[in-house]
């Protein structure tokens, strides 16, 4: 049984079918990469399989639970899936450690020495524990991201969804955020993660799922991907 | 918690002020507490001094309540408040030099007129007006006290005869401000009650100008179907017109 | 009577200014805050009864809504005490343009920053009192200082409802010495000493909740 399974997802807006279908699943300890030219429904997609976007029909499958029929825990299920957001979303009134801490004190409450300790400690896998007591205005974009992915390990999450990660960062934070979630992919840690950037892709993940209007136009290694001799795939990559 | 602790004292004053607001309506086990409604800006009739209620209304009112064994609970107002308060029957009885006329009656009962008033167009001494006639009126600007009852002399007896308008009125907050005005040049004349013109001829370099007599009267308002009107009467009478005279004459000298 | 003596009589309707002036203020947060957060969490039917109450708050007079809550409402049964009644009228009026400045104040909170967390899992609520009310506050403190400064210099109507604070004791104070001039710069002098006083107790307790580089985008 797959960690995370989606079957025949769809989401429509007002007749236009945004996702069409999708079906993938994806393994515990795995990490795959969601792709494809923009209008394919990929930032939709992640944005349902967390129920922040309420599907049309199909199903999504959860440790082998259906979170998407009614009566459905949408709270115990968002607290396994952590969260990183293309343009971060940190709290900003509130400092680094406090933003890393807050989920775990509120929703789990976690005595405040006990959170702190376990926020520390993501904070300084993402190499930011010297930045506890900053507030996110004063933090470069590559800082903040790393905030922002040590924020959504403190749950201790069965799965990563990135957003984007790397879109809003110049090429030398994109190094730093890049090498940190190799290193999370290193670790086994089960991510989902939609991008263009294709650097990026290589580095975190095997597997590609390739959307197109929709649906799963290909899922495969990424050199095989590159390999294919397909329109679509070239035209999204630039060069065959 | 530093902020609750915040929130809660926040709260806690929030309704003590409430509550606070509600004052204190304490009548002794005997003795009987009526409520008075003021405007301490119109001496002789009433005025405050070092902190305490003074004037001629006022000692006739303390007289009243010294035969009946009653206190008065006086609460200032500007001088459309007082009249609010006695007509929303806040007040049991107002005073302050009011006239009684006729759209008031409508609103509130006065008790029997207790003093003929003179109402007086001053202005400075300097600028020597005096008018002999209304006829040269209307080339003056006259300031009056808002809420005061020389609006509706004017729109009921001058207005019709093409005297003075209303609208040329200048309006004040109170007397105060009208005499401020006359004193740097504003206005030419001011409506005052003989009364009030006598205590500030004193004080300022003023003199009449014309002088409206007989058509003025003043008496102690109290809310419609008032019972404490009836009474008041009642001591007015037992008072007789020498004693009540005595009383005018100490303060109007 | 010296200028100082003139200070001291007038300085006595200072804590009556104070007592009008906080009451006010604090009814006009509260009312402010229930009708901001009425409007976050309702449905449609509710913001538009709030937008209608604010609309019509907004457009009243003051001294009218005093006039009718004060005078008016003794004829229906209700009796109300001067104080209440000036909250009632000054603070429910200032609630309702301090609602829009909050409305204003959470339009300018990032809406990823409550998506992240809707995505941690926190209710509407919950992100409603950790994220956007710490946020909102923040974003509002210039408009709150400006109500206040507004409450403060309305508070001389409560002397229409015979609560006996600053101007009517210069009133008096006029009536008798008739030394206008000396009266009202003393009063303009306190008005403006109890406005710093409230403004340095307003940026004490900014200052305690500010937040480095918030407001910078």
């Amino acid at each position: 049984m797959a960690l995370l399974e989606v079957k025949e997802l769809v989401k429509s807006y007002g007749g236009r079918n945004v996702l069409d279908g999708v079906s993938f699943d994806l393994e515990e300890g795995e990490a795959k990469v969601v792709m494809g030219p923009s209008g394919c429904g990929k930032s939709t997609l992640l944005r349902c399989l967390n129920l922040l976007i309420e599907p049309t029909s199909g199903s999504i499958l959860l440790d082998g639970k259906d979170i998407t029929r009614p009566g459905a825990d949408v709270r115990a299920l968002r607290s396994r899936i952590g969260f990183v957001f293309q343009n971060f979303a940190l709290y900003r009134h509130m400092s680094v450690l406090d933003n890393v801490t807050l989920a775990l004190r509120r929703l789990k409450k976690v005595p405040r020495r006990e959170a702190e300790e376990r926020a520390l400690h993501e904070l300084d896998r993402m190499e930011m524990a010297d930045k506890r007591d900053a507030y996110p205005a004063a933090l470069s974009g590559g800082q903040s991201q790393r905030v922002a992915i040590a924020r959504a390990l403190a749950m201790d999450p069965k799965v990563l969804f990135f957003d984007e990660p790397t879109s809003a960062l110049d090429p030398i934070m994109v190094r730093e955020v890049v090498t940190l979630i190799n290193g999370l992919y290193l670790d086994n840690v089960t991510i989902l993660c939609v991008t263009h950037d294709l650097g990026l892709a290589k580095h975190i993940s095997d597997r590609v799922v390739f959307l197109d209007q929709g649906r799963v136009y290909a899922e495969d290694l990424i050199e095989n991907l590159l390999r294919r001799d397909d329109p679509v795939i070239e035209d999204f990559f630039g060069e065959g | 918690m530093r902020r609750r602790d915040l929130i809660a004292s926040f709260a806690i004053a929030l309704a003590f002020a409430a509550v606070g607001g509600c004052g204190k309506q304490e009548g002794g086990a005997t003795s009987k507490v009526i409520n008075v409604a003021v405007t301490p800006a119109s001496p002789p009739n009433l005025f405050e001094e070092n902190g305490q209620t003074k004037g001629l209304d006022y000692d006739l009112f303390d007289g009243y309540c010294k035969a009946r064994g009653c206190t008065m609970a006086i609460t200032a107002y500007d001088w459309q408040g007082m009249l609010g308060a006695v007509v929303s029957k806040k007040a049991d009885v107002a005073f302050s030099g009011i006239s009684i006329t006729e759209p008031r009656k409508k609103v509130m009962d006065f008790s029997k007129p207790y003093m003929d008033n003179s109402w007086n167009l001053v202005s400075m001494k300097s600028r020597n007006i005096k008018l002999a006639n209304l006829d040269t009126l209307k080339n003056y600007s006259i300031g009056i006290a808002r809420g005061t009852a020389y609006t509706d002399f004017i729109k009921t007896e001058l207005e019709p005869k093409g005297i003075y308008k209303v609208d040329q009125l200048k309006l004040y907050p109170t007397n105060s401000e009208a005499l401020t005005d006359l004193q740097n040049g504003q206005v030419d004349l001011v409506f005052l009650d003989g009364t009030v013109a006598s205590v500030y001829r004193k004080k300022l370099p003023i003199q009449d100008s014309y002088v409206f007599e007989g058509i003025d009267r003043l008496g102690f308002a109290f809310p419609k179907g008032s019972q404490l009107r009836v009474d008041f009467d009642k001591y007015l009478d037992e008072l007789g017109p020498e004693k009540r005279q005595a009383i005018i004459d100490k303060w109007m000298k | 009577m010296s200028f100082i003596e003139i200070l001291q009589i007038l300085l006595q309707g200072a804590g009556y200014t104070l007592l009008i002036t906080f009451s006010c203020a604090a009814t006009a947060l509260v009312v402010g805050l229930a009708i901001a957060m009425a409007r976050e969490l309702g449905g449609a039917w509710i913001s538009a009864v709030l937008s209608a109450w604010v609309y019509v708050f907004r457009g009243v007079p003051m001294l009218v809504l005093l006039f009718v809550v004060f005078f008016g409402l003794p004829g229906v049964g209700l009796d109300v005490p001067p104080l209440l009644a000036m909250m009632l009228s000054l603070g429910f009026i200032s609630g309702a343009y301090l609602s829009e400045v909050f409305r204003g104040a959470l339009a300018a909170i990032n809406p990823n920053e409550v998506l992240a967390a809707q995505a941690m899992g926190f209710t509407r609520f919950e992100t409603l009192r950790l994220i956007k009310l710490p946020q909102m506050l923040r974003f509002s403190v210039p408009g709150m200082i400006n109500e206040l400064t507004t409450v403060l210099k309305y508070s001389p109507f409560a002397y229409t409802v015979g609560l006996p604070e600053i101007t009517k004791q210069a009133m008096a104070l006029v009536a008798t010495t008739m030394r206008g001039i000396e009266i009202y710069v003393a009063i303009g002098l306190i008005y403006f000493a109890i406005y710093r006083l409230l403004l340095s107790f307003v940026r004490l307790i900014e200052k305690r909740y500010a937040v480095p580089g918030f407001a910078e985008e």
